[in-house]
């Protein structure tokens, strides 16, 4: 489980400094590759450019 | 009755006697029963025959009347009885009450009357004396009597029973008309009487109705004030309750405020705990990142401490009355409510005039908001999928305060609108109905404002007015 976890790559969206550092410092010891936004419209910037197995969002941002 | 049928006999037979007197006696054919009269046999000629050969007797009067008497008796009928102090026949001799009378008439007396018994039976006696007449001295002149003197009497006896029945029917009819008439009388004396008391009393009763109320009344004023004291503590009691009831009720929600305020926080301080765990599982646990885990954990738990705070500053009474600024009102609701509304996906919309001093209990009227935002989210959450807004607005108005709170979750059923402000009167399945009743009271009774509820179209809105602090300061004092 944890290595298939490892071959996972990851969008986080969260708006909050402090959660999005500590759950993507979580994440990353996780999950192959984790990728931050501060906002929907960086977390969709990076949605198109790359390819993401999972997105994890929070659903109410600025 | 007695004596005037005694006359009446002896007058009938005296005529006959007169009239048989007058013509010397008849003559008449003698039988067995009545044969020639042996008294007469010192009368010549007392038997005579007729030509043709018939015998014949002398009847006398008195003979006559023996025999009339003795054909014509009936019970009851009155007996005639001649009698004498002398009599020829020795049956006609005078019983005792008869001997009375004669020795009366030989003193003059012309009838007399009276009761006597004769075997053993009482008769009325009726009297009168024979007078010698010329008549009567063909037959009883040999004893010696003129013309004029007292001959004998003529005595009438009738049982007395039949008059003494009708006498004592009479009496007793006369006796019943008289107990009757008596009672009638003593029926209206006791009618009239009872009606005198019955009067009294009723006069008596109204007295003492009037004594009762008089009385009452006293009582009344006397305990009007202890009462009044009790009702108003009672009232009192009652708003206290109502007031301790509200206060749970408004923990409940702020326990539900709390959990949303604390969810965030909480998760975050959860995941700073695994990622120290990490450090140290990966090598990497040093002073720096464990100092940088507990730098942030205290952030968070002050964080969720000054919620608290909040919270509990929010239901701290308000001591006395004071000026306020109603902004601030409205944002130490939001501070308690923000979390929730968010976690609810609901819009806040804030329309502000500042600055809107106001003047009163300010974390009262914090609760009444919090109330009004905490049904407009239920409300939200109930019907409303996505996009909930709520708009709050606040302003001056004729000088007093204006707050509108309205949401867009499709209004209250215009049947209840009515009914939402009074106690106990609740929709939702775990509402206490204490929330608005609540806020009325703080509202009018505390502030002098009004607080009321309309329906937009998209949802409800309630506009609250608290009077301008002056006004208020004069209604509290006065």
């Amino acid at each position: 489980m944890e290595a298939f976890l490892k071959t996972l790559s990851v969008l986080y969206v969260e708006d909050e400094d402090m959660v999005r550092e500590e759950v993507s410092r979580f994440l990353r010891r996780r999950f192959a590759r984790v990728d931050e936004a501060k906002n929907g419209a960086e977390g969709l910037e990076l949605f198109e450019k790359n390819v993401y197995d999972i997105v994890i969002t929070d659903i109410k941002m600025p | 009755m007695a004596v005037a049928e005694g006359r009446a006999s002896w007058t009938k037979d005296q005529a006959y006697r007169q009239w048989v007197t007058d013509k010397g006696g008849v003559y008449a054919v003698p039988t067995e029963k009545y044969p020639p009269n042996p008294y007469l046999s010192h009368i010549p000629d007392r038997d005579v025959n007729t030509t043709s050969g018939k015998s014949l007797t002398l009847i006398n009067p008195a003979y006559m009347i023996r025999q009339v008497h003795e054909i014509t008796i009936l019970p009851g009928a009155p007996t005639e009885h001649i009698t004498s102090l002398n009599p020829l026949r020795p049956e006609n001799k005078p019983d005792a009450w008869e001997i009375e009378a004669l020795k009366a008439f030989e003193k003059g007396k012309e009838e007399v009357w009276g009761l006597s018994e004769i075997n053993g039976t009482l008769n009325m006696r009726y009297m009168r004396p024979m007078v010698a007449k010329e008549g009567c001295l063909k037959c009883h002149g040999h004893q010696g009597y003129k013309v004029g003197d007292i001959r004998g009497g003529v005595s009438f006896s009738i049982p007395f029973q039949p008059f003494q029945d009708v006498a004592d029917e009479q009496k007793i009819s006369l006796a019943l008309w008289h107990l009757l008439i008596g009672l009638l009388g003593i029926l209206g004396i006791w009618f009239a009487f009872s009606r005198i008391v019955r009067n009294e009393k009723l006069l008596q009763n109204a007295l003492n109705d009037s004594e009762n109320a008089k009385q009452t009344v006293m009582e009344l004023n006397e305990t009007l004030e202890a009462k009044v004291r009790d009702e108003v503590a009672k009232s009192r009691q009652k708003d206290l309750l109502l007031i301790q009831q509200s206060r749970l009720a408004s923990m409940g929600e702020m326990i539900h405020n709390i959990a949303h305020q604390w969810r965030q926080p909480l998760n975050t301080l959860a995941v700073i705990l695994a990622n120290i765990q990490d450090d140290y599982k990966y090598n990497e646990l040093s002073e720096e990142s464990l100092s940088n885990a507990v730098a942030k954990s205290r952030k968070i738990l002050n964080q969720m401490s000054q919620t608290i705070d909040d919270f509990r500053n929010f239901f701290r009474s308000d001591k006395e009355a004071k000026p306020f600024d109603t902004v601030d009102i409205i944002e130490e609701s939001l501070v308690v409510i923000d979390a929730a509304l968010k976690n609810n996906n609901i819009e806040i919309v804030k329309e502000y005039e500042r600055p809107l001093p106001g003047y009163g209990y300010p974390n009262q009227l914090s609760q009444v908001i919090l109330n009004l935002l905490t049904n407009a989210k239920d409300a939200v959450k109930e019907r409303k999928s996505g996009s909930g807004k709520i708009v709050i607005r606040a302003f001056a108005e004729n000088g007093d305060v204006r707050i509108d709170i309205s949401d867009n979750a499709g209004g209250i059923d215009e049947a209840i609108i009515g009914k939402i402000f009074d106690p106990y009167f609740t929709t939702k399945e775990s509402g206490s109905g204490i929330g608005l009743y609540m806020a009325r009271m703080i509202v009018e009774h505390n502030h002098g404002g009004t607080i009321s509820a309309v329906n937009t179209g998209e949802g409800a809105e309630f506009t609250i007015r608290i009077p301008h602090h002056a006004q208020m300061k004069t209604q509290k004092d006065g």
